[in-house]
């Protein structure tokens, strides 16, 4: 048999629209489509995204204080954060928002200046994280108070003004030649440099574009069943357009929810959040071959599924399993390792295997062809299953 | 006669519209009374009032002498509603079903399940009664869904076209078990937009037109009151534009013409004067090959009275 | 009205019984996510300093920090330290995941220092383990700032000093200094560094006579206009030495206690789900009459002697009792399967109850905009996902500003409760946070509920 390849292909195109525009139609889908993949993508790069490192709330006034934060923040790995006073501090440190606190009284600067004794708090959680913060404290008060220090020991010694002695041993500081403490870094897959080259945005936006794509097709996998409910998918059959030439625009309409979902993200992302996808044709395959996997498994869940409610909960239950699963709320380099292989059960686990290679290593096809081709074999696999049992569906 | 249900001067508006407009009737106790009339001309919306589901904007509706409102409970215990959708719990038991809404009527735990059995034996679900409605066919579900409105034994139930959108086999089985309910003695306000359900089932019909009641009555009295004459059709073989001629001498004939091979007549009490006509034929040399006479309906009477059709 | 209620409570609970997206919903899924986000994120586990040393100079500076400062460390519990004896030992430790960092003393460590010449320690950290390299640097600096002092303290006599012969005085102050340092680094027993690091420059006499004429040549040149000591006494330099070497820190830290408020990770990703999927299982109590219109029952409910009232309330049960019966059920079974530390039952039963009537409460005011039963479950998904994220039940929010976001949601104010609950047992700690919950509840069921009353009619 041989029909016209172009009104099949006119019918496929007609049945994707149709799919596409009642997916747009949908209200809520709105929210779900083009709201909330970003708000995720901001949310995880404020908590994960930018400046690293331990949160420590400092609590004082002066210059004496501000200069203590310089030093604290030139410690590295730590980020200081101003809190106004001691009450929300340790409320802050209590609950986990801040590792520690310090908390500098009144006085702090004069004492300072006349070289006076002084006490800093430290405040922490009763757990070693905490605590252990502490010693980054100590260092960087103790070098902040090193002049002060000195001139008390030669003002108790030899009787001399102490306040006059500071500003000596300011002075003369620099030109004591002092112990240098230098950091080498060792081990680590060099996981550090490697997301150090990140836009705040980037991380989240790669795991949130397969998260959605997948969670967008299954939920939307309703749609296929009201399309049996409502008697339209037999209305389609009974036209003369051949079996497959329908059950191939079906499917395309669910491939075409997919991309749209995840051009919308790829695009709003790169535009409104500097956001880099790495090579252009890279990216492209993965993404396309991961729509069709995504449109199939939706495809699969809607022909199975017995009604709209229980098709769009469990698409929702599956999506954010496979989604935690698979890396894309979590890089998966910070998973455990035993994890990192349950991930590969999952299209989002090679996905987003690959989209570290393509993104953070600069990464080609010729890179990712695992990955592709592991995705383009769960694709095939995926669509044949479901093309079976959507025809089983809606063919009686 | 004892009016289970008295409606005066009813009043609803929706914004702008009028819904019901100034509607009075009665329902006496044991008869069926229709509210007639086309689709939007007021019927749910007043019967809602009366089944207590909504406020009136004025008038009173007293259900066997209680005031009914939405909040009346008293008079709410002597009404069954049948609404005109499915209202049902599929994932119910038809048992479950109707011991839920006994509860609600507040029916104490020997009468409920006497009562109940009572109804699943009269509506034909005793033997399925286990089974979830879901799985019913739609016949039983509908006769369900008025086995729940006679649950409680009201005085008064309102079936809110229970024949909408049913086959004509369920249609049947439901209208006949309406004729039962007339014959146990319990009144039952009716409403539709199928004439012919109309003139089998209600004692008495109230037209109702954009939110008015234009008339009321039996179906004869409604008839007679707009004196509309019958309609009688003859096929005639010969000459039919002669014999229509000739038809117009004959007593009570207000109009005769030829259509084809027929003539019309439209005439009073044609009943006693067929022979007349008839013979009228037969005088112009034609013969009769066919006599058919039509009463006027309650169609008629309906664009009589509103100058609209009953029907869409 | 109440008898009525209970009659609709019981019909929706058979009905809720039957229909398996409750169980899915209210059960299934919530502990099927918490078990695959705890496994997943469990990755972040308890936090250990484990650090190793390399002591290349085995000179008595290193000493003092091998001897002085890593015994300190340990004893406060705070780290674990391992000796290695060189550095490629360390590294291969590090990168086996065996010690999170290390510090290397580099040969000829303690001449330097001797010879004023200052010198350089070096940390070796993982970067994948940033805390434990902060700390190990912070344990470093503080250990270099405490060398530097003494030589800061005597570059500032001889500052003071002023226009003294720099040569004379630097091998007077130098040998001074040494000699009485080295006579306490005895009896200080090695437990201070810069006891250490004062016996050095005594054994060293030489070598400090030229560090610290170095030092006095640059101090000297920025001191003008200074205080002058008049002729410098080698006995002032040796005392100042040996203070700076024994003396502790002029300003010090003191540690103030913080309350741990913080959930563990387990019990936060199942209180957090718990929480998230509370807003869907009552979403049908405040909305469940759109769903009784949607099925024709409702005109069959209002026709009955019983009020609107009755249905509400009757809804609003069935949904508070489901909502419960859900909360208590993740609860315990994530408290046995996955090991979530809930916290005291009385504490935990008043946040429960009060994060249930927020729910119902939220969810009757969004659910009074809806006009169908679908509509009205889009409408509180989308609520019930943002306030979700707001209140940190996927991920924690950090401190500023996203932390205060947690604030105008109940899944914020349940979790705080809990990790309120979490650093004081008394039920009365989760009051705070109740009472917040309460506050949501009623404010938005109010309207909510006067909203709904005008639907129905």
């Amino acid at each position: 048999m041989s029909p016209a390849v172009g009104p099949a292909v006119g019918t496929v195109l007609a049945i994707s629209r149709v799919e596409l525009i009642r997916m747009l139609r949908e209200r809520s889908n709105l929210f779900f489509v083009f709201v909330l993949p970003l708000l995720l993508v901001v949310f995880i790069g404020l908590q994960f995204g930018g400046t690293a490192g331990t949160p420590v709330g400092v609590v004082g006034d002066g210059a004496a204080t501000d200069e203590l934060v310089e030093l604290l923040d030139e410690q590295g790995g730590v980020n200081v954060t101003r809190v106004d006073d001691a009450d929300e501090l340790e409320d802050l440190v209590s609950r986990g928002n801040l590792g520690g606190g310090v908390v500098v009284g009144e006085g702090y600067g004069a004492a300072l200046a006349a070289a006076e004794p002084f006490t800093i708090g430290f405040v922490a959680r009763p757990d070693s994280a905490s605590m252990s913060l502490r010693t980054v404290v100590e260092a960087a008060v103790a070098e902040h108070a090193a002049a002060s220090q000195a001139a008390r020991h030669v003002a108790d010694v030899t009787g001399l003004e102490a306040s006059t002695l500071v500003d000596l041993a300011d002075d003369v500081r620099g030109e004591v030649a002092t112990v240098t403490v230098t950091a080498a870094e060792v081990g680590g897959d060099a996981l550090a440099e490697e997301f150090a080259g990140l836009g705040q945005f980037d991380l989240g936006a790669s795991g949130q574009l397969f998260l959605f794509v997948f969670l967008t097709s299954l939920a939307g996998s309703a749609a296929l069943i009201q399309t049996r409910q409502y008697g339209v998918a037999a209305r389609m059959m009974s036209t003369p357009a051949p079996t497959p030439v329908v059950l191939a625009g079906l499917a395309g309409g669910r491939l075409a929810v997919a991309l749209f979902q995840a051009l919308y993200i790829i695009v709003v992302t790169t535009v409104g959040f500097d956001v880099d996808w790495g090579d252009p044709l890279a990216t492209g395959v993965l993404v396309l071959l991961f729509c069709v996997v995504a449109a199939a498994a939706g495809m699969l869940l809607g022909s199975v599924a017995r009604n709209d409610a229980q098709a769009s909960g469990a698409g929702v239950g599956i999506a954010l399993v496979a989604a935690a699963l698979g890396g894309s709320m979590m890089p998966l380099e910070f998973f455990p390792e035993g994890m990192r292989q349950i991930a590969l059960l999952t299209p989002h686990g090679w996905a987003n295997t690959a989209m570290a290679e393509i993104v953070r290593r600069d990464g080609g096809v010729a890179d990712v062809a695992v990955e592709l081709g592991v995705l383009a074999a769960i694709a095939v696999v995926l669509t044949a299953l479901a093309t079976v049992t959507l025809r089983r569906a809606i063919v009686r | 006669m004892d009016a289970v249900l008295q409606c005066t001067g009813l009043r609803r508006a929706f914004g702008e519209l009028k819904a019901v407009d100034d509607v009075s009737f009665e329902v006496g106790a044991g008869e069926t009374y229709g509210l007639l009339g086309p689709n939007g001309a007021g019927k749910t919306t007043a019967i809602s009032m009366v089944a207590g589901l909504l406020a009136t904007d004025g008038g009173e509706i007293l259900v066997a002498g209680e005031v009914m409102t939405p909040r009346a409970s008293a008079a709410k215990r002597h009404v069954g509603l049948v609404p005109q959708e499915l209202a049902i719990y599929p994932d119910l038991t038809a048992r479950e079903n109707l011991d839920f809404f006994a509860r609600l009527y507040g029916m104490d735990k020997g009468g409920r399940a006497n009562r109940i059995d009572r109804v699943l034996e009269v509506i034909g679900l005793a033997d399925r009664a286990g089974d979830r409605a879901g799985e019913y066919s739609g016949g039983m579900k509908r006769r369900l869904n008025i086995g729940i409105g006679l649950l409680h034994e009201p005085r008064l139930l309102i079936l809110d076209e229970p024949t909408v959108g049913v086959d004509p086999q369920s249609r049947n089985s439901i209208l006949a078990s309406v004729e039962d309910l007339a014959t146990d003695g319990i009144s039952v306000l009716y409403t539709t937009h199928y004439m012919e359900e109309a003139e089998r089932l209600c004692d008495r019909i109230g037209v109702i037109d954009r939110g008015r009641l234009v008339a009321e009555g039996t179906r004869r009295e409604l008839v007679s009151r707009i004196g509309e004459q019958d309609v009688v059709r003859m096929k005639v073989v010969g000459d039919a534009s002669a014999a229509a001629a000739a038809c117009e001498s004959v007593e009570g004939v207000g109009s005769s013409d030829a259509e084809g091979d027929e003539v019309v007549c439209l005439m009073d009490a044609a009943a006693g004067r067929l022979p007349a006509l008839l013979a009228a034929v037969g005088t112009s040399g034609a013969s009769v090959a066919g006599v058919q006479v039509r009463e006027p309906d309650l169609e008629d009477v309906f664009l009589h009275l509103t100058g609209n059709a009953l029907r869409d | 009205m109440f008898a009525a209620a209970l009659t609709i409570l019981r019909k929706d609970a058979k009905l809720r019984l039957r229909d398996r997206s409750v169980w899915v919903f209210a059960f299934v899924v919530p502990l099927a996510l918490t078990y695959v986000f705890s496994l997943v994120f469990t990755g972040q586990d308890e936090f250990r300093f484990t650090a190793g040393v390399v002591d290349l100079d085995g000179g008595p500076v290193a000493e003092g920090f091998t001897d002085g400062v890593v015994p300190a460390l340990v004893e406060e519990g705070l780290a674990e330290v391992t000796a290695f004896g060189d550095e490629v030992a360390a590294r291969r430790a590090i990168e086996e995941e065996e010690i999170g960092a290390a510090w290397v003393i580099p040969e000829g460590f303690s001449e330097q220092i001797d010879a004023g010449e200052g010198g350089e320690l070096t940390v070796l950290v993982n970067p994948d383990r940033s805390l434990t390299g902060q700390v190990a640097l912070g344990v470093a600096d503080g250990f270099a700032t405490r060398i530097d002092r003494a030589g800061l303290a005597v570059a500032v006599v001889i500052a003071a000093a002023g226009e003294v012969d720099g040569d004379g005085a630097g091998a007077g102050a130098g040998g001074g200094a040494g000699a009485g340092a080295g006579g306490e680094a005895d009896a200080d027993a090695g437990a201070d560094a810069d006891a250490g690091a004062g016996a050095g420059a005594g054994d060293e006499a030489d070598a400090d006579a030229g560090a610290d004429a170095d030092a006095a040549a640059g101090a000297g040149a920025g001191a003008d206009g200074g205080e002058h000591l008049g002729d410098l006494d080698p006995a002032i330099l040796a005392e100042v030495a040996q203070r700076a070497a024994e003396a502790g820190p002029l300003i010090s830290v003191d540690e103030l206690a913080a309350a741990d408020r913080q959930l563990d990770g387990t019990t936060y990703l199942a209180a957090g789900m718990a929480v998230f999927f509370l807003f869907f299982t009552v979403t049908f109590g405040v909305t469940g009459y759109l769903e009784e219109r949607q099925q024709g029952t409702l005109p069959r409910l209002l026709a009955a002697p019983i009020g609107i009232s009755a249905v509400h309330l009757g809804k609003a049960l069935g949904a508070f009792a489901l909502g419960l019966v859900s909360m208590t059920v993740l609860a315990v079974a994530s408290a046995t399967v996955l090991d979530a530390t809930w916290g005291p039952v009385g504490g935990v039963a008043v946040l429960v109850v009060a994060a249930v009537i927020a729910a119902l409460g939220v969810m009757a005011l969004v659910g009074s905009f809806a006009n169908t039963a679908e509509q009205a479950g889009n409408l509180q998904s989308v609520v019930a996902l943002v306030l979700g994220l707001a209140g940190g039940v996927f991920f924690p929010m950090g401190a500023g500003l996203l932390g205060q976001l947690a604030l105008v949601s109940p899944h914020g104010w349940f979790l705080r409760g809990l990790g309120d609950l979490a650093g004081d047992p008394a039920w009365t700690s989760a009051l705070p946070a109740a009472g917040a919950l309460l506050v949501f509840g009623l404010v938005t069921a109010v309207p909510g509920l006067l909203r709904m009353q005008r639907g129905v009619r």
